[in-house]
């Protein structure tokens, strides 16, 4: 391993650090090619003085005191106050480190007078932006609704730490679609649930914020104040490249030849006249990068836990900016509020409400390397040439889908994130679970000149099923006889998919010899299940078969499952899907539209007309694929029987 | 602008009801059970910020009004209802009202501010105008939604040369790129070519699209005379401009160029036809104000 990567590995894995003498943890703002800030909190006096250099045994160099701010309570700072809702005694600091080179690495130290805070690690860094237009290629992070401060939020953030160390390649920046401190956004909110969550992260990555309506409780888009504004140094002057917008809310900046656009979609006027829209159609006429991502809270498409066809928020956004957003060119569009992850096909035009697919769709196919094949769109920014929408409001807390969207290509009900790579001409995004699975894969290719015509009749996205009404009988017939009981032993995979394709393993020869066996049922949490699988925060499928002998003169339409199940299996005799609970389309690993359920008891589900796939007198095959609806869930059971009524 | 620091004020503030709601109908039923127990201003009017998100103004204002007979003071609830009366004139009582006890300056600039945006609904912009005089005293570093909705309302009166002042004032101490742009728009309505066209020309030499500096120089042009420069000029936008229409959707802020390119050209019937598309999108005529003023001299 070279030293570098080393370097860099070692350093994603330290803990969060609890350093006493702050009571927010340092972390860096508004990245420039040839600037940093460094902010952090103290609830005690200090010399704050900062150090740095592009050793991390040689911080030859000092923040100057005139580039080091202090903002206090307003109580007490008239000036330049912290939000009022800060602890009196709370002191937030401002370093603003300049003279830097371009995409160059640095290492900081904080100090109250002569004595060391921060300790002696390289994870105390930052790397500069490279000059604005310059071919380098970036790696970013998405993420959004994620500030529980629960167990689902850290999961997601751990899971992108593994994923960035396995492939040794850390992200550049960090963008976050708001709802980054519920429930109000307060400074505590904040620091529980934001700076406390991420902390490793954001002292050495910029994250670059779109506020939420949850931080829009207390804090003001046209103002510039309150505890989200005080969270978040964002561009007011072009600092990071764009045009000025005189505003924290709305702001642009350059990362080679990406051009980000962020927006607020929430409490400001988002109507054409709209001081915001100006702005935006004013910096897309001057951009000259190659590639254009926005990101803002309010998605103009979902059927999440929102609904962008009936509130005004989203549908404005959809009818007044994102006519803007695409006749300047854009590529990408990252948006949360919906707890969900909904990824459109390339798409132009979709403006009318309620959403259609006709005359919108310009590629409907995955837009996967893999599969379909990558989207295609012209070098630069060609106005009305397809962008790809993204809802990425997973990232913490409780996902729901209400319907389907008919610009959706992807849609995914699993807590995670996003990571994009942006490189020579193509743009590659995946959707990485909280488990480090990468659940969706798409790329956008740029090159020389496309011209689309829309799609005819677009591939459309499964309805979203109904919930099954529970069977009128949940209770097995008396006169029943197990063909496989409770606690029987089976054959079982947890923590992997198996080999083949989704449904192979279902089948009567498939060969398990290297699964592990244990009795039903299976699962963890609730004290009620005998194999027990750690799953929780890990997984959320396995899978388990078991042969049985079938009599001779059974009478094929009188066979039923009895499972006690949470939340949802899918069943199959030898091979053939007889069952499905709970799960709204595909299997295995592909399998997607979860409906929570608790195995409060065992309830019956007849099984007709599977005369032809049984063999009597022979074996037969029976295999259930379980599904956890949520990765953060705290239990999961799978406890099937199998039963012949006489 | 206006609409945006009103709806500000309605979000702010507002206590949590839950952690990380996940569907607005969900979170009506919750605040609907919690009324029917214990119903309290608050409540009232949270579940009518939910309702004006399902864009259910009815359900919005009883609730509002709800709000108002328990606490009628209440400002947050008081705002929100004034934005929903628009024209009516319970709006005018409910600012009234509001003037009467606001006490601390932001208050007071506020109740203001709903009594300007309330008389530039009905079309009183007279009246707004001087109520603006009196907000720049209130507060005279406003941030710059109240200068350029005051100079927004100065167009509307025909007085560009004041309008551009404001905006110019402005620009100075905000550095607002948007106040810039509508400076440099007012100030070519108010004749003011040459104190715009350097900042024209650079911008010109650096922008990708340029359409809407080359409306503006022709602008300038006509103003000085120069015809052909003007008209040159108006038909490297209209080149520029046509691809970047999206013929079934088009950006409407791309047709009211079109349309204002047209009209600057002598294309009557054809900006007449764009000012026909703009007035059925549903936009406000404010932002397409340039195309009409240029279709009323012809």
């Amino acid at each position: 391993m070279k030293p570098l990567i080393f370097l860099f590995l070692s350093s994603l894995f330290v803990p969060a650090a609890i350093i006493e003498e702050f009571s927010r943890q340092p972390y860096v703002q508004l990245a420039t090619s040839n600037s940093m800030r460094v902010v952090w909190r103290a609830r005690t006096k200090m010399k704050p003085r900062v150090v740095f250099g592009t050793t991390v045994d040689r911080l030859s160099s000092e923040v100057p005191a005139e580039q080091l701010i202090t903002r206090k309570h307003p109580s007490i700072d008239e000036v330049n106050p912290i939000f009022k809702d800060a602890p009196v005694d709370t002191r937030q600091f401002e370093a603003t480190l300049t003279g830097l080179k371009p995409l160059t690495s640095y290492y900081y130290a904080i100090y109250d007078g002569d004595k060391r805070l921060t300790p002696a690690d390289t994870s105390y860094r930052f790397k500069t932006n490279p000059v604005p237009g310059s071919d380098t290629p970036v790696y970013f992070w998405v993420v959004g609704d994620s500030g529980t401060g629960g167990k689902a939020q850290a999961q997601v953030h751990t899971s992108m730490v593994e994923h960035t160390a396995k492939n040794g390649r850390p992200i550049d920046l960090y963008l976050h679609v708001g709802d980054m401190a519920y429930g109000s956004g307060t400074n505590k909110e904040f620091s529980d649930r934001f700076f406390r969550m991420y902390e490793p992260t954001l002292r050495n990555t910029v994250c670059w914020g779109s506020m939420g309506n949850h931080e829009g409780r207390t804090s003001k888009g046209a103002t510039g104040i309150g505890p989200f504004y005080d969270a978040f140094i964002s561009p007011t002057k072009a600092e990071a490249g764009g045009l000025p917008s005189g505003k924290e809310a709305f702001y642009s900046f350059d990362w080679g030849k990406v051009h980000f656009i962020c927006l607020d979609s929430h409490d400001l006027d988002r109507r054409p006249t709209g001081e915001m829209a100006q702005w935006l159609k004013a910096d897309l006429e001057k951009t000259k990068a190659n590639f254009l991502v926005a990101f803002f809270h309010h998605p103009p498409y979902t059927k999440g836990s929102h609904d962008s066809d009936r509130e005004g928020q989203l549908v404005e956004m959809r009818e007044h900016i994102m006519p803007i957003l695409e006749s300047g060119g854009v590529d990408l569009v990252f948006t949360g509020h919906s707890h969900i992850y909904e990824r459109s096909m390339l798409i132009d035009g979709a403006y009318q409400t309620p959403s259609v697919a006709k005359g919108v769709i310009l590629d409907d196919g995955d837009g996967d390397p893999a599969g379909d094949g990558a989207y295609r769109k012209s070098e630069g920014l060609k106005p009305n040439n397809g962008h790809v929408s993204i809802v990425t409001g997973h990232g913490g807390t409780g996902n729901r889908r209400s319907g389907t969207h008919p610009v959706m290509r992807r849609i995914i009900l699993d807590h995670g994130s996003c990571l994009i790579t942006i490189a020579d001409d193509t743009i590659k995004g995946e959707m990485l679970n909280s488990n480090g699975v990468i659940r969706d894969t798409f790329a956008i290719k740029k090159s020389g000149e496309v011209t689309h015509t829309v799609v005819e009749n677009p591939w459309q996205p499964e309805p979203l099923q109904k919930n099954q009404k529970k069977p009128t009988s949940p209770t097995a017939p008396r006169n029943a006889a197990a063909l496989i009981d409770k606690n029987a032993t089976w054959s079982y995979l947890a923590g992997s998919h198996p080999s083949g394709n989704v449904t192979d393993w279902a089948a009567p020869d498939y060969d398990v010899s290297d699964w592990k066996t244990g009795k039903a049922g299976f699962g963890y949490g609730d004290n009620d299940d005998t194999t027990q699988i750690k799953m929780g925060g890990k997984f959320t499928t396995i899978y388990i078969r078991k042969e049985f002998k079938l009599p001779k003169n059974a009478n094929l339409e009188k066979l039923g499952l009895h499972v006690s199940y949470d939340d949802a299996f899918i069943a199959y005799l030898n091979g053939h899907e007889v069952h499905r609970q709970g799960v709204d389309k595909k299997q295995g690993k592909e399998a997607d539209g979860f409906t929570t359920h608790e195995a409060e008891s065992f309830e019956y589900f007849p099984l007709k007309g599977i005369s032809k796939i049984l063999k009597p007198g022979q074996k037969n095959v029976l295999a259930i694929e379980g599904h956890n609806a949520n990765i953060g869930s705290s239990d999961f059971t799978l406890h099937p029987r199998f039963l012949l009524k006489k | 602008m206006l609409c945006s620091r009103l709806l500000l004020l309605i979000l702010v503030f507002t206590p949590v009801l839950v952690l990380a709601h996940t569907d607005i109908s969900e979170t009506i039923k919750a605040l609907t059970k919690r009324i029917e127990t214990e119903p309290t201003a608050d409540l009232y009017y949270q579940r009518a910020t939910e309702f004006r998100a399902l864009q259910e103004k009815i359900h919005a204002i009883e609730d509002l009004e709800s709000a108002l007979k328990i606490e009628p003071h209440n400002r947050h609830a008081l705002v929100a209802l004034v934005q929903l009366y628009e024209t009516d004139k319970r709006a005018k009582a409910l600012i009234s009202r509001y003037q009467k006890f606001a006490k601390n300056q932001e208050e007071k600039f506020e109740a203001h501010y709903l009594l300007a945006s309330h008389n530039a609904k009905l079309g009183l912009f007279e009246k707004a105008c001087s109520q603006c005089d009196a907000l720049h005293l209130i507060r005279p570093n406003e941030d710059p939604a109240l200068d350029l909705f005051h100079a927004g309302l100065l167009l509307k009166l025909r007085r560009p040369n004041k309008a551009a002042s404001i905006l110019k004032k402005s620009l100075t101490r905000t550095k607002s790129i948007v106040v810039r742009n509508n400076w440099i728009d007012a100030a070519l309505t108010a004749g003011q070519a040459k104190a715009v066209l350097p900042i024209i020309r650079e911008e010109l030499s650096s922008s990708r699209f340029r359409s809407s500096w080359l409306i503006r120089r022709a602008r300038a042009s006509l103003i000085l005379k120069k015809k052909d420069a003007a008209q040159a000029d108006l038909r490297k936008a209209l080149v520029e401009i046509a691809p970047r229409i999206n013929s079934e959707r088009p950006d409407f802020t791309l047709i009211a160029d079109r349309g204002l390119i047209h009209a600057l050209m002598g294309n009557k019937t054809r900006a007449i036809h764009d000012l026909e598309i703009l007035k059925k999108s549903g936009y406000s005529p404010d932002a397409y104000r340039l195309l009409s003023s240029a279709l009323a001299e012809q």
